[in-house]
């Protein structure tokens, strides 16, 4: 058990300096663990996998008690519509993924008010959850940086729309500073979809906006720890680029970035002399996935009796896609697809499974390797047909 | 369209790898989900969502080292948003400023059990619940779950020099309360 390894300790240490610690750090969490007595819990994880409904972006269940506001909230913005990406975001074709009205069914309808707004809109004067009608389910474009599913792996952004309530006559400000909010907070996509969490422990301060500039204060510049490469860092910064203007959905308006109020250089690297901007369409490879899988949506719940649609982004070579549909871990069927442009424009791609019976599914969109066929890139969407 | 019944492809082998996975670790992994979250029943929430995950994504995971990899990787996630979305760390800490003795487990502990705990430990548990997530995370994986230094950093999706650094702050911030504690 006590495999040591010497070298586990920054080697700025003298040797032996924490070896009493570490001894006593062992005996006590063996110790205080011994006393846990997890309950059997594995038919219920059977049950669970098997028959229930969509995992969350978390990797729980739809019912678990502190998710359960998220799914009930996507409910009530696909029944009331007012959903809020009715505009430009980032691409020709940034609409609501279709489909999104019927990923209700499994929702609970007791679920308790979430308690996440009242948390981060710190400067919101009422609660957010006060009184029904107060507050109105709104979807918010988030920017993730995550894995493009090749070997090294390389990252690239992902887009999600995070449900949240806020409060009806919100202005922009703080919707750009919730949706920052969420974009600091990638954990929940962290299981599923290994999103990284550059900004853990960030907090977003003062947001302000005008016609020609959007303004972020942070409270720290980045803990250069959390993002391994200068790419992540980059990546990091333009995940908060992306979700502000996505926010405001009004063009490129440039993001000036400042720590407490200050210039500084984030991640201890890069400058925040000077704005910051997306790249013109042409060029957002740079930043975005080569792969999205916009619908079916993570918590949608697809009808037997209709023909499933796959749909999403993608900027690949030729523009030519290979698709698997798999079933615990059985193909079920595979094909190959074009986007309606291929690379460097990013193109619209749609895939056409037909009714499929109820079970649990995962598509996965792969752009071969022009070189080798190797997995270049490549996204998955877990669903449930019901 | 669907001329092949998809149905007709039984899902083979999620079922049989999660009872095989759950025997080897669920113990283990709930415990580590217990010294991040300080609560009984969130600890379990938390690694059952976990190997709900692993039997959804059972034709993904090469093999059984990939899929307790991406076990562990769930739980510390799952215990990172249960933590944000309920407060549980919160209320564990109120309640042990309240009783010293509180363990911040369900039900009293027993009397054997009391006994055992020396104040050393109890110090040290405590001490450990005040550190930043990160280090918490570090600390208890290597010193509870025994990982190497590259199985932490793929757990916790960081590099492994910021989980040498993550480890040292913590073991430093955790002598030091002992040390004024002592």
């Amino acid at each position: 058990m006590s495999k040591r390894e010497p070298e586990f300790l920054d080697p700025g240490f003298e040797p032996g300096e924490f070896d009493r610690m570490e001894r006593e750090l062992r005996t006590t969490l063996a110790q205080e663990t011994r006393r846990i007595r997890p309950a059997d819990r594995l038919d219920a994880i059977l049950h669970e996998a098997n028959q229930a409904g969509p995992l969350t972006a978390t990797g729980g269940h739809g019912t678990r008690r502190w998710l359960a506001p998220v799914a009930a909230a996507a409910a009530v913005a696909a029944i009331i519509g007012g959903i809020w990406w009715t505009g430009q975001d980032d691409q020709p074709t940034v609409s609501p993924p279709a489909g999104t009205s019927t990923a209700v069914t499994t929702a609970p309808t007791t679920a308790t008010p979430s308690t996440s707004p009242t948390e981060t809109a710190t400067d919101q004067p009422t609660s957010a959850t006060s009184t029904a009608g107060a507050t109105r389910s709104t979807l918010l474009p988030v920017y993730y940086v995550g894995p493009i599913g090749d070997a090294k792996p390389t990252y690239k952004l992902f887009r999600e729309f995070v449900t949240r309530e806020i409060p009806a006559g919100t202005d922009v400000k703080t919707k750009v500073k919730l949706a920052l909010v969420e974009a600091t907070h990638a954990e929940r996509f962290s299981n599923t979809d290994g999103y990284l969490q550059p900004w853990s422990g960030q907090t977003i301060g003062a947001v302000d906006v005008t016609a020609d500039e959007i303004t972020i204060d942070l409270a720290t510049a980045g803990n250069p720890a959390a993002a391994a490469t200068a790419e992540v860092r980059r990546l990091a910064v333009q995940e908060l680029v992306w979700t502000a203007q996505a926010a405001i959905q009004d063009g490129n308006v440039p993001v000036r970035i400042t720590v407490q109020g200050a210039p500084a250089r984030l991640f201890g690297t890069i400058s925040t002399d000077q704005p910051f901007t997306r790249p013109p369409s042409s060029e957002s490879w740079r930043d975005l996935a080569p792969i999205w899988v916009v619908s079916p949506t993570r918590d949608e719940v697809p009808p037997r009796s209709k023909p499933v649609v796959v749909k999403g982004q993608a900027t690949v070579f030729e523009a030519t896609l290979a698709w698997q549909l798999t079933r615990g871990g059985a193909s079920v069927r595979s094909g190959s697809a074009m986007a309606s442009v291929g690379a460097p424009e990013r193109g619209d791609y749609s895939i056409d499974l037909g009714r499929l019976p109820a079970g649990e599914y995962t598509i996965s969109v792969t752009e071969p390797s022009a070189k080798d066929g190797s997995v270049a890139a490549q996204a998955t969407r877990s669903f449930t047909v019901k | 369209m669907a001329e092949r019944e998809p149905s007709d492809v039984a899902p083979v082998g999620a079922d049989e790898g999660v009872r095989e996975l759950y025997a080897a670790h669920w113990a283990g992994l709930v415990r580590l989900a217990w010294l991040l979250v300080r609560d009984d029943l969130a600890a379990e929430e938390v690694v059952q969502d976990a190997f709900v995950a692993v039997h959804r994504r059972w034709g993904t995971l090469r093999d059984q080292a990939a899929a307790a990899a991406y076990l562990r990787r769930c739980v510390v996630n799952g215990a990172r948003s249960a933590l944000r979305h309920r407060g549980v760390e919160q209320r564990y800490l109120t309640r042990e400023q309240g009783d010293a003795d509180a363990l911040g487990r369900r039900g009293a502990a027993s009397a054997e059990e009391q006994a055992i705990a020396t104040d050393t430990s109890n110090t040290m548990i405590a001490a450990l619940g005040l550190l930043p997530q990160r280090q918490k995370e570090v600390l208890t994986m290597r010193y509870y779950l025994d990982l190497s230094e590259a199985q932490i950093a793929d757990a916790l999706g960081i590099s492994a020099g910021a989980v040498k650094a993550h480890a040292h702050r913590g073991l430093a911030s955790l002598r030091d309360r002992m040390e004024k504690s002592s």
